[in-house]
């Protein structure tokens, strides 16, 4: 129980640490999250124990969940091709945008036994019968101290978490999906949204983030600098000669379209949990993870601030993305 | 003497000391009371930066509204208003807006290192504004 205690404190106060810097420096907690990570892997080595895989896990499908329940229906039906084009296009260049990506993913990642197809029918079922069996149950759930609905949510994510895993594909799949079906019930019960989001920031989604930068080795970086800047060179240029194009032919103008372009080449949960897959099934090595996510938090970092600097689009720059959410 | 002013306030002392100054320098002038809360740059989600907003209206909205009826028992005509984002940016941006000929904000000290890694809102308002700054010392 003692050592439970004792990596709890280092977690925690990691998790800790990160909240202040973002909170201080006004930067991303799941990009400091990251580098606290790395920066406590590379010195004071805290113990991977597997409380905090799971709690890492559950952070990663809840925020995954979050992430497809941001999608208002209206704006999807709207901007579907967009959507699915620029995400299929992305990825296809290189990897990561929410919609299209987590298909490929889910492709990507899965190995087409029985189990797989016991996943997809399960998928298929909870798309079709969430969006009308939820919301009843939340309007039902919603009065009582122990948050029932949040735990139902929990619950579904953990199902489905399952089942994808079993058919040998990864837990986080399922939860953009099921977030996506349910964003609507979301959306008109704010405040489920907002307590949902402060567990997952407070208490889960730490652990993710902490987690992925820990397992990363500087002196595999440091040793491979060559190859981080290649890597990053070819993912951002990837997303240009795929998504400036695609952009342009659905009507973007050219300075929203190189700032969408370079805010499409940030993904770090997504590349984190591609990179994390890799590492935990085999398929790359610890120097090659680490390398990854360097490459992932510069594609956060670097797309950004060129995109902030150069490319901030002007009241009269045409973006048609931006009509039916009331401009900027 | 001043028409339109905009006063950056966010609690602190420093700018509680803000306050104080604007009710001896405004008389006569529109006061716009306003916070900014900042959004987390490089945010991975929306989740991420609608969670920063809604904390930063429910942590911003009782204090400027406090300190606009402050200066409205002064007879000040003030109004209140949080906004999100870079503070000097957007300080600056509303300053122009609404036409300020004004802008009054405190400082704290900060240390050497504090200032050339995060920068001091202060400096890049006084640097950038388009109109008078009056920066209270704390």
């Amino acid at each position: 129980m003692e050592q439970v205690w004792g990596s709890a404190v280092v977690w925690v106060g990691l998790a800790l640490l990160a909240s202040l810097i973002s909170w201080k420096a006004g930067l991303s907690v799941a990009l400091i999250e990251l580098i606290v990570g790395i920066a406590a892997g590379n010195t004071i080595h805290p113990e991977v124990t597997d409380w905090v895989s799971f709690l890492a896990s559950l952070g990663a499908v809840v925020l995954t969940f979050l992430a497809g329940a941001e999608l208002e229906s209206a704006v999807i039906r709207r901007f579907w091709k967009q959507s699915l084009g620029l995400g299929l296009v992305s990825f296809a260049a290189c990897f990561v945008t929410d919609l299209g990506t987590v298909i490929a993913l889910g492709l990507l990642f899965t190995s087409f036994g029985p189990g797989f197809w016991l996943f997809l029918g399960a998928t298929v079922r909870a798309v079709v019968i969430l969006p009308k069996v939820v919301p009843p149950i939340l309007r039902t759930l919603n009065v009582h101290s122990s948050e029932p609905e949040v735990r139902l949510v929990v619950l579904v994510l953990a199902v489905m978490a399952y089942l994808a895993v079993r058919g040998g594909s990864e837990g986080v799949l399922p939860a953009y999906l099921v977030g996506m079906v349910l964003a609507d019930t979301f959306l008109a019960n704010r405040e489920l949204v907002r307590r949902l989001r402060a567990t997952t920031f407070a208490l889960l989604t730490p652990f993710y983030f902490l987690k992925a930068g820990s397992l990363v080795s500087l002196p595999a970086v440091l040793g491979s600098l060559g190859t981080v800047a290649l890597f990053f060179l070819a993912k951002t240029g990837a997303k240009f000669v795929g998504l400036l194009p695609t952009g342009a032919a659905f009507g973007l103008g050219r300075r929203v379209n190189v700032y969408t372009t370079l805010l499409m080449s940030t993904g770090l949960t997504f590349g984190t949990i591609s990179a994390l897959y890799g590492l935990n099934h085999g398929i790359i090595t610890q120097d090659q993870y680490s390398v990854l996510v360097v490459v992932i938090i510069l594609t956060a970092i670097v797309p950004t601030m060129i995109a902030q600097a150069f490319f901030r689009p002007g009241q009269h720059d045409h973006d048609p993305l931006s009509v039916t959410k009331g401009g900027r | 003497m001043f028409r339109n002013v905009v006063l950056a306030f966010e609690g602190s002392e420093g700018s509680k000391l803000a306050l104080r100054r604007t009710l001896e320098v405004a008389a006569g002038a529109r006061v716009l009371v306003l916070a900014v809360g900042r959004i987390p740059e490089y945010a991975e989600s929306i989740g991420e930066v609608e969670e920063s907003k809604e904390q930063a209206e429910r942590h911003y909205k009782a204090r400027v509204e406090e300190a606009a009826a402050e200066l409205r028992a002064a007879g000040i005509e003030a109004i209140a208003r949080v906004d999100f984002g870079k503070p000097a940016d957007v300080i600056q941006r509303i300053a122009e807006e609404v036409d300020a000929d004004l802008i009054v904000l405190g400082t704290k000290r900060h240390s050497a290192l504090s200032r050339r890694v995060l920068g001091a809102t202060v400096d890049k308002v006084v640097d950038h504004a388009h109109c008078s700054v009056l920066v209270v010392r704390s």
